[in-house]
């Protein structure tokens, strides 16, 4: 089994959304091909309910960074008069 | 001094204006904006240029009103006066002509094939996006509808991004050189995912920057991959043929960027739900099991209906939960956890009854046909395993099974 099932629920608080989308892919893919045992199937429901609510507080909390790059000199701002 | 009605004062400036032989016949150049035909088969528009404009109509029996379409430019010929009613000043167009387009065109036209021919277009070099971006690099205008737009569409779609922004002027003299050095800097800048390059619609003069050589260069040359969306649905430029993806507007190029919070929040919810079912399938295997090995040892029926029962709830619940409130809280969480336990069929095993397999197949024992005396078999109970030599086989009468 692999460890990322046993990850505690600080592991995956710290995943990039990414990375718990791809890992909760990755549990339902081995639940669906089976072979586990009932204690190894129950602990990746488990870690998978964890990856999912953590993906869905991500969605849920995220707010737009913006940066802006600082403009070169060279533009003269009189001929942005672009709409 | 004197007071005048308006209408005396119109009549007045009418005069001076249609007196005037400058303004009698005259040729304007401009380009069409807010293009209208009326019912009566009258069109309505203005002409501008960067600094002014002017309200122009074209009367129905005037030849050429087809040309005039928002966006070209035109060479309009006819008089200027004043609409009265309105106290606006108007042309009033008698005929118009392409502004020179025919020439510009014929030039991108060849600029075109050349690049084409030399495969700066090819669909096999354009590269996918990554599905889930984690800077986004724009290249637009720092003042203006396109950057706005675009913000709106990154927070509303994918907020879990980071918006770089390069801002340059678009149209002008300085446009080239600064669409390049955004260009350069977002592709210089760590951790960029993919580059936007937007601008919002206007004439063939206007796009000029997005049609120069240099430039359509540069978004070929780009490590990072780009997305255009230059103009309206029906502008075309060869930035747009050379990026990446190609979409029609600056807020289309934000949508194809990213994916939407609202369908990967469904397809979390499904996945909650399909991480249930095939829990609950396994479940029900294992559960299965045990009520064949459970009937064969005679045992009353135990309550599986309930716990498919149970089970179902289960996913009710997580699914419901998921999809409400778009977070599962971690009460919910333990509450789940908890109701598993008391589901897991070890603790069918807790109660006291065991499992019991063939040791020389591995196979669960469902009828005492399918084990001789001598036969080693392994029973597994809560705790452990305990190993046997059978001494004794015999059926059960059926009034015991029935009891």
């Amino acid at each position: 089994m692999d460890d990322q099932t046993e990850s505690s629920d600080q592991d995956v608080d710290d995943l990039s959304f990414e990375e718990t989308y791809s890992r909760l892919t990755e549990s339902i893919k081995q639940l669906e091909e089976g072979g586990l045992t009932l204690n190894e199937a129950t602990q990746l429901y488990l870690s998978g309910i964890r990856l999912a609510t953590h993906a869905s507080e991500m969605l849920a909390k995220a707010e737009l960074q913006i940066k802006t790059l600082s403009q070169p000199e060279l533009v003269d701002p009189n001929h942005d008069n672009d709409d | 001094m004197s007071v005048y009605s308006i209408s005396e004062i119109t009549t007045f400036i009418k005069l001076h204006l249609e007196n005037e032989p400058v303004l009698r016949n005259l040729s304007i150049k401009g380009e069409v904006s807010n293009a209208t035909a009326s019912a009566a088969g009258h069109v309505y528009f203005t002409l501008k240029d960067t600094n002014a404009q002017i309200r122009c109509v074209m009367f129905r029996p005037q030849r050429n009103r087809h040309l005039v379409e928002t966006g070209v430019s035109l060479i309009a010929q006819g008089t200027i006066s004043i609409y009265e009613a309105r106290g606006d000043l108007q042309f009033y167009v008698e005929d118009v002509i392409s502004d020179g387009s025919g020439a510009l065109a014929a030039e991108l036209e060849a600029l075109r094939s050349a690049l084409e021919a030399e495969g700066l277009f090819e669909p096999t070099r354009k590269r996918d996006l990554p599905r889930f971006p984690r800077v986004i690099g724009v290249v637009t205008s720092a003042r203006g509808a396109v950057l706005h737009d675009i913000q709106n569409v990154l927070s509303r779609r994918y907020p879990l991004t980071e918006l770089c922004i390069a801002p340059t002027t678009v149209q002008g003299p300085d446009a080239v050189t600064g669409v390049l050095e955004s260009i350069q800097r977002l592709n210089r800048e760590p951790n960029i995912d993919v580059i936007i390059i937007a601008r919002g619609g206007g004439s063939l003069e206007d796009l000029a920057a997005f049609n120069d050589e240099r430039v359509v260069r540069a978004i070929h040359g780009s490590k990072t991959p780009i997305v255009s969306g230059i103009g309206h649905e029906t502008d075309t430029t060869l930035s747009d043929m050379a990026a990446d993806v190609r979409a029609s507007t600056p807020s289309a190029a934000a949508e194809i960027s990213v994916p939407s919070v609202d369908n990967l929040l469904t397809q979390i919810v499904e996945m909650s739900y399909l991480l249930g079912s095939e829990l609950g399938t396994i479940v029900a295997q294992r559960s299965q099991s045990i009520q064949t090995a459970r009937s064969h040892l005679g045992a009353a029926k135990p309550q599986f209906t309930r716990l498919y029962q149970q089970i179902d709830d289960l996913l009710q619940i997580s699914f419901k939960s998921v999809k409400a409130t778009y977070v599962l809280q971690s009460e919910t969480i333990n509450s789940l956890r908890s109701r598993l336990e008391t589901l897991n069929p070890a603790h069918v095993l807790g109660r006291g009854y065991s499992v019991v397999t063939l040791e020389s197949t591995g196979e669960v024992i469902k009828s005492h046909t399918e084990v001789a005396q001598g036969a080693k078999v392994t029973a597994t109970i809560q705790d452990g395993t305990i190993h046997s030599v059978v001494t004794d086989v015999s059926p059960i009468e059926s009034e015991q099974l029935t009891r």
